[in-house]
């Protein structure tokens, strides 16, 4: 205990060291980061939607394969895993978004295809990639750890244009959660509407899995707005508290992980899991007592 | 000659190989009140969804104050279900009611006029006091007056109601039908319903549909014909009230 209060002192001190630019980094792209998954998490909570973003997450994987394949064989610099996560969410976003709205196919059956094709495909453009092998762990499972200047630069221009686009279209993007087809009958395009929420999701998994890999992403996106929801019935509300919880979790990750050296991004996730688990035992207290 | 509010002119329309309407015709007047009735499987849902302009008709025309329904949407108030909505969806009352004028939402933020507006519909269904309450909170029968009241701050002249009184607590139904009967003083209304009170209280004409389309004045409505239109499938609403309240009246009273 008394090592890990230490270590704790040592997290801090490292902060303020001018020689621990990643760390500071990390903590910084954490901090904005959360605005994005607090946002977004509030919709896709609230909306149900939380295997899309899971399904995006996954086909991020053929994206960032294709990418690594494409940039290695024809010299295309430009083509960066970046770039191709990016592409590759907002295609599944769209295709799912479109094929469940004009196609009228299952939602789940659409997900379950895009999840599955999405991985396979990056498996193989990394099995056949040239050059020296691509270490795929690193996606999967993420590094807060080695996020860059260039990183940080990245995760604050999307976060930026997800907060934007939600704070001017917020009222529209509700009412096409809680009712489509009235949104609909007033004129305006619900069903395009939906596909922009679908994008603000894919951009926002794009920063989750930058962060915490994308096996782990769904979980930020979902644990604190889940949290949240169990406190207010405010949208907006709940946006604000997943917003502060994500920070929290993201912090205390690091805080933790970095004196006892485990990897950050699952310290995270069981921190948002050991909340969500303690919400959901507080709440039901609470619903006894007032019985 | 005014335009009649609603036209069906010879409209079919059906399901792959399964027709559910069959050359039907009817208009609607303005300021009228219609009822629509018939058995499961009848046709009225898809008769409310051809006049809402959501499914196109394969044969015939539709027409809402003279124009396609597309072109007429914002004209018309539609009022679904509650049953049919997430109840912990986390909104108020107040913001289901403010989506009746979601068109109007400029720069991100609904206007002055748009709240005074949406404040007004809460109080013309005696919800004023409820404009903060979460929807989660509210009852099955105040969930259906916050959609009314959506319809209403839409600034509707026709509303399409679907089956207004489904799953409405028969304690509340007295205080939710008064809310009905005011729309009928500023709107033209077209419901579907399975409720006899509702229908002799509220309707002036009533569309039975069963494939194909009759108009009948409610006074016209008796137990025989009834049972005619239902064929004998469908238990209405009115058995299930009488046998709540044990009473021995049939629906033929009603009319």
């Amino acid at each position: 205990m008394a090592d890990f209060i230490t270590g704790l002192g040592e997290f801090f001190a490292a902060l303020a060291s001018p020689n621990t630019a990643l760390l500071r980094h990390a903590l910084l792209a954490g901090l904005i980061a959360s605005v994005t998954f607090g946002i977004v998490g509030g919709f896709v909570v609230t909306r149900r939607i939380s295997y899309i973003a899971a399904a995006i997450s996954h086909s991020i994987l053929g994206g960032i394969g294709a990418s690594i394949y494409l940039s290695r064989s024809y010299d295309w610099a430009w083509c960066t895993p970046l770039f191709g996560s990016i592409v590759a969410a907002l295609v599944s976003a769209l295709v799912i978004g479109m094929v469940s709205l004009v196609a009228r196919e299952r939602e789940d059956t659409i997900i379950g295809a895009i999840w599955s094709t999405g991985m396979a495909a990056g498996v193989l453009f990394i099995y056949f990639a040239p050059g020296p092998a691509v270490n795929a762990e690193s996606y999967i499972f993420g590094n807060i750890l080695l996020t860059s200047k260039s990183d940080l630069i990245v995760t604050g221009i999307l976060g930026c244009i997800v907060v934007g686009v939600t704070a001017f279209y917020y009222h529209k993007l509700v009412a096409v959660c809680f009712d489509e087809e009235f949104v609909k009958l007033r004129g305006v395009p619900a069903q395009a509407y939906y596909l922009l929420l679908l994008c603000l999701i894919a951009l926002s998994v794009v920063l989750l899995v930058r962060l915490t890999g994308m096996i782990l992403a769904i979980a930020l996106l979902v644990l604190p707005a889940a949290t949240a929801v169990r406190f207010s019935h405010r949208l907006w509300v709940i946006m604000l508290l997943a917003s502060v919880l994500c920070m929290a979790f993201t912090t205390g990750g690091l805080a933790f992980s970095y004196p006892t050296q485990t990897p950050t991004g699952p310290v995270v996730v069981l921190f948002a899991g050991l909340t969500y688990g303690l919400s959901l035992l507080w709440r039901g207290r609470r619903a006894k007592k007032t019985r | 000659m005014s335009v009649p509010v609603i036209q069906f002119d010879r409209v079919s329309f059906g399901y792959g190989p399964t027709r559910v309407l069959e050359e039907v015709s009817f208009t609607v007047e303005a300021g009228q009140s219609t009822c629509v009735i018939g058995p499961n499987g009848g046709g009225k849902t898809t008769l409310l969804r051809l006049a809402l302009g959501l499914l196109e008709p394969q044969r015939g025309e539709v027409r809402l104050f003279g124009e396609k329904p597309r072109d007429a949407v914002r004209r018309i108030g539609y009022v679904p279900q509650a049953m049919r909505f997430d109840p912990l969806f986390p909104v108020n009352a107040l913001d289901i009611v403010l989506m009746g004028r979601i068109e109007r939402v400029r720069f991100g933020f609904f206007s002055k006029a748009c709240r005074l507006a949406a404040q007004a519909a809460l109080a013309e269904v005696g919800l004023e006091a409820e404009a903060r309450t979460p929807f989660a909170n509210l009852s099955g029968g105040q969930r259906q007056r916050v959609l009314i009241a959506r319809a209403l701050a839409s600034g509707a002249d026709l509303l399409l109601l679907d089956e207004p009184t489904a799953n409405v607590d028969l304690t509340v139904e007295a205080q939710f039908l008064d809310s009905l009967d005011r729309l009928r003083q500023r709107a033209t209304v077209l419901m579907v319903t399975h409720d006899i009170d509702l229908i002799s209280r509220l309707g002036d004409t009533v569309l039975c549909v069963n494939h194909r389309v009759h108009r009948h004045g409610v006074g016209d409505l008796h137990g025989e014909l009834l049972r005619e239109i239902f064929s004998g499938e469908f238990r209405l609403e009115h058995d299930r009230r009488s046998r709540h309240q044990a009473g021995d009246h049939s629906a033929c009273q009603h009319g």
